[in-house]
């Protein structure tokens, strides 16, 4: 099957996908008991308010009536209207889901630079001490809780060497850049700000290497145990006989081979990062995607949580799609067979 | 005498291990002259393998612990050569391919791009474009058709034997002057391997490069190579040229290991098979290794016997203290052979499984819509009898569809149209209750018994599980059944207790049968059930096989590629090609004096011992066609070369004068009493 089919039966199921979610929260948010119009109103208002208030949001009519309007103002992109902040929804997630896209990026890039060669070098090393010391690695990134790794990383960079900010993503004393992709380090080269390029990166160290060495250590030993099975393999062996030089088995005929399993794990990873990182967002008083659902959530916000799940479903599916497509860019057979 | 291209001189070789290290060579000699292709002969344990890896120093280096000894390629000692000189040597003045080409190619870089980089890795002046017009050369001489498509295949879109070629264009590349080829056709089909040990013995020579070949088939070293060794536990026990070795066999063991063969035999007679399981270097026996196998050993052979020239002809070398005693006064070494049982099936009684025009069919992707995009067409109208205490062999090729067949007839993989009726009853057509019980009276015994006996169960627990799901017999009874069963298979009772792993291939095909024997089954299946096995091994079931069904009265369904043992061992035979049955009969008529084109191809294509014999490629077009588009008219017509204007329509099985059915309009125009034509 080619690209195009794959992407666009995709899209089709995307499309499923949204209405599916969509369905579902919208149910639940109408079982769970609780009167949003009470909380806009606030605890001491009128009935007569309250009253007023639950009809101009449209509570008063048939459940099917509400779902459909629903519907057809998020075919044309309204999520509606934040109860908590009183801005559009949509406006919202713009402003806190490039943060969040940003951080887990990097964080990922950081785990892939570091995970994939350490977990060829521990195949390759094999029960040696090399291989030894990445396992004791890899066994700590997976076991350390990230809040922990983050509020010790704070202590040192920031308490103790005051080389690197905390909080935020970038200097307060510094403007952020023109609101191009609403991920800082891409808008501030664009707009070539070097400062607040600077300020974003230096930001950006503590809040991803807490996340990346969580990462990496689950990409190493997803390359390593790749990397062992592929090693065995008579194609290597083949390799071998023919006098090809180490490096070229190993990087162009070895590691070519074992990618193909790990970039699911590399796609759950990037999930996790996105929807996963409340306790790291709150350490680092990051403004992401994270503590905005937490504290909608706690507010009763409905259009804010149905609006942030929806868009949350979406991006799993497309970095779902991402990773099929790069599983056929490296699996000839996967390509044929679509 | 040429300077040899290899010479291996007292080679030992072993694998280190915590407790002191697995011996699999000792003091292994051999040399190849120039232009020479020289034949390795042994069973599994012999240490072929690990010689054939070692010249090119393959083992893995850390698990590896060369003893003694050198191995000499062009006078440059492999051992010695540091690992730069050794990446040069490799590809460049001594090539190698194996025995798994499904598996030799990487899946995820195209063809061309693979054979250029063997060559761009050694000539580092040549030139993409020059590397690509020499691949594509290459691959021209190995006679594949479609050369442009190859190169920019993956492997994955190639049949296995087209990846064997590819493999020996890779190995030619750099001409060598040495090649080693590990089994390098065990793993394809016949017809394919007569194609590419054609090509490779007729490109080897026009080269005059020297090929070191290693197998387990006499035959094929019969048809092959200028010399042969013998190897049996780690040493070579017998060298000397093919005719002489396979001819006038001077060891012990390479005369069993000859006449255990199926083709050694008179069809139905018992094989005279060797004892016990073929040892390697690892047991450790003292004096020669044979010893414990052997019905000629005397007090002398605990004193290891050195490899040196018969009395017969120098150029003839034997490692056995007792063969010249032998050879003169007694040609063989076995018994006579008996018969194993009176053939079995009455054409005339109700058969005991019926298939009238069975076909299955399985889709194969979805569209869209989940609708299938194709179909493979694994059985297209298969009409069978098995006759009540026969034997009905099944032959043919992969992708003829003998597995499904075997799913088919044990009520596993259910029909798309036709019926197959159990003693009258229509196995598709009972409730899953019912079909359950049905089941107890046919029972299959597969190919691989280390994938289909549970590694955690007891031999006891395997064979007595059967017994105790159909819950009829109280634990007593049970444990009485399993012995006698063991009993019954050749196993010792203090066995029971192990585990699958602990046993030989053969021990676990034993374990295997006593399973499928449990409920006292009507019909085995027996699907490929000897093919894993080394012969002397083959030849122990294939009589213990025979002497159940005769204690049992057993009706087996016999499936085999290996067209010499279904010849000895089945009272009838099917011959199918693409989910077809395209000659039905008795198993000599059929095999002996084939009248279906097909099976005419097939039965030239099988190597003979016979050193006169010759390679033959009795095919017209080399690929088997898709059977996800059936060809119209007569399935085999594109590759028949008898072929004409009669074959357009859809052939129906015919019946002969002799009572055999051939699914051909022409065979009346043959001759039945030619023999199989060897080219």
């Amino acid at each position: 099957m080619s690209f195009a089919n794959m992407i666009r039966r995709r899209l089709l199921f995307l499309l499923l996908v949204v209405f599916g979610v969509s369905l579902v929260t919208f149910v639940i948010s109408h079982m769970i008991p609780g009167n949003p119009a009470e909380m806009i109103a606030g605890d001491k208002a009128p009935r007569e308010l309250v009253e007023k208030i639950y009809k101009d949001m449209g509570l008063d009519r048939p459940v099917l009536v509400q779902y459909f309007k629903y519907i057809s103002n998020l075919l044309q992109g309204d999520l509606g209207t934040s109860i908590r902040t009183q801005r559009p929804v949509l406006n919202d997630i713009l402003i806190f889901f490039p943060a969040t896209l940003e951080l887990a990026i990097v964080a990922l890039s950081i785990s892939i630079i570091f995970g994939v060669p350490l977990g060829v070098i521990s195949a390759l090393r094999k029960d040696k001490v090399v291989d030894h010391i990445g396992h004791t690695v890899s066994v700590t990134g997976i076991s350390t809780p990230a809040f922990w790794l983050g509020l010790l990383l704070i202590y040192f960079f920031y308490g103790k060497l005051g080389i690197l900010p905390a909080s935020g993503r970038i200097d307060s004393s510094i403007a952020p850049p023109a609101h191009v992709t609403g991920l800082y380090l891409v808008d501030s080269l664009i707009a070539g700000d070097w400062p607040a390029f600077k300020s974003t990166v230096n930001h950006l160290i503590l809040p991803a290497l807490t996340l990346g060495f969580i990462h990496l250590g689950v990409v190493m030993r997803q390359i390593r145990s790749a990397m062992l099975e592929v090693l065995r393999e008579d194609y290597i062996r083949t390799a071998r006989a023919s006098g090809l030089s180490p490096t070229r088995i190993v990087l162009d005929h070895a590691l070519r081979n074992a990618l193909i399993p790990s970039v699911t794990i590399i796609g759950l990873a990037f999930g996790d990062l996105l929807y996963g990182a409340v306790l790291t967002e709150t350490i680092f008083a990051w403004p992401g995607m994270g503590n905005y659902v937490v504290l909608s959530i706690t507010a009763l916000d409905f259009p804010a949580i149905m609006g942030f799940t929806i868009v949350a479903s979406t991006v799993y599916v497309l970095v779902n799609l991402m990773v099929d497509l790069l599983y056929a860019a490296l699996d000839p057979q996967i390509r044929a067979i679509g | 005498m040429n300077r040899p291209v290899l010479k291996v001189e007292s080679l030992s070789l072993e694998f280190p291990h915590r407790l002191g290290g697995f011996p699999a060579l000792e003091g292994v000699n051999f040399h190849i002259a120039p232009g020479e292709i020289v034949g390795l002969v042994g069973e599994s344990g012999s240490g072929k393998s690990v010689t054939a890896m070692s010249v090119l120093r393959l083992l893995p280096e850390g698990a590896t612990h060369y003893r003694r000894g050198r191995i000499l390629v062009l006078d440059r000692d492999v051992l010695t050569a540091d690992p730069g000189q050794l990446r040069r040597m490799r590809g460049a003045t001594a090539s190698m391919i194996f025995q798994e080409p499904m598996n030799a190619l990487n899946p995820t870089i195209r063809i061309g791009r693979q054979i250029m980089q063997v060559i761009r890795t050694h000539e580092k002046r040549v030139s993409k474009a020059q590397a690509e017009v020499r691949a594509r050369q290459l691959l021209v001489e190995m006679q594949v058709q479609d050369v442009d498509r190859v190169m920019r295949s993956y492997p994955f879109e190639l049949s296995g034997g087209l990846r064997q070629r590819v493999l020996i264009a890779m190995a030619f590349s750099c001409n060598p002057s040495l090649l080693i080829a590990d089994e390098p056709t065990t793993a394809l089909d016949v017809t394919v391997q007569a194609q590419v040990l054609g090509l490779l013995r007729e490109r080897a020579r026009e080269r005059g490069m020297s090929v070191l070949f290693i197998t387990h088939d006499l035959a094929v070293v019969s048809q092959l190579c200028d010399r042969a060794y013998v190897m049996y536990a780690g040493r070579i026990i017998e060298q000397g040229a093919t005719r002489e070795v396979l001819q006038k066999p001077l060891h012990p063991y390479t005369r069993a290991l000859l006449q255990s063969l199926p083709e050694a035999a008179e069809p139905k007679h018992y094989l005279a098979a060797i004892p016990g399981t073929a040892a390697s270097a690892a047991d450790r026996i003292s004096g020669c290794s044979f010893r414990p196998r052997c019905a000629l050993a005397t007090n002398s052979c605990s004193q290891l016997p050195p490899l040196a020239p018969s009395r017969r002809s120098s150029e003839h070398e034997v490692a056995c203290w007792r063969s010249e005693d032998t050879i003169e006064t007694d040609g063989s070494v076995a018994t006579a052979p008996k018969m194993m049982a009176a053939p079995g099936g009455d054409p005339h009684a109700p058969p005991l499984l019926r298939l009238t025009d069975v076909s299955v069919r399985f889709p194969v992707g979805h569209t869209w819509l989940g609708r299938p995009r194709s179909h493979v067409h694994a059985l297209n109208g298969v009409s069978l009898d098995i006759r009540r205490g026969e034997t009905l062999g099944i032959v043919g090729e992969s992708g003829c569809g003998k597995s499904t067949l075997s799913q088919v007839v044990m009520g596993l993989q259910p029909v798309t149209t036709g019926e197959v009726m159990f003693n009258g009853r229509d196995i598709f057509g009972q409730s899953q209750a019912d079909l359950k019980k049905l089941r107890q009276n046919f029972q299959i015994v597969f190919q691989d018994p280390q994938g289909s006996l549970d590694p955690r169960m007891s031999v006891e627990a395997l064979i007595s599980e059967p017994l105790v799901v159909a819950a009829e017999l109280s634990k007593v009874e049970i444990r009485e059944r399993v012995l006698d069963l063991a009993q019954r298979v050749g196993l010792r009772p203090e066995q029971l207790s192990r585990y699958p792993h602990q046993f030989s291939g053969g021990q676990r095909q034993r374990i295997a049968i006593a399973r499928a024997l449990a409920l006292q089954p009507d019909l085995v299946v027996l699907d490929e059930n000897t093919s894993a096995l080394d012969v002397s091994v083959q030849a122990q079931i294939l009589n213990l096989l025979a002497d159940l069904q005769q204690q049992m009265n057993l009706t087996y369904l016999f499936i085999s590629h290996n067209v010499a043992v279904v010849r000895h061992f089945a009272d009838r035979v099917a011959v199918m090609y693409l989910g077809e049955v395209v000659e039905l009969g008795n198993a000599r008529d059929v095999l002996e004096r084939p009248a279906h084109p097909y099976t005419r191809s097939l039965l030239a294509a099988v190597p003979k011992l016979e050193h006169e014999a010759g390679l033959s490629q009795p095919l017209r077009n080399t690929e088997l066609p898709s059977n996800r588009r059936l060809p119209t008219g007569c399935f085999f017509k594109d590759r028949c070369i008898h072929a004409d204007h009669n074959c357009t329509t859809r052939q129906e099985l015919r019946g002969l004068s002799d009572g055999r059915k051939v699914r051909c309009v022409q065979t009346g125009g043959f001759s039945l009493q030619q023999e199989v034509v060897s080219a």
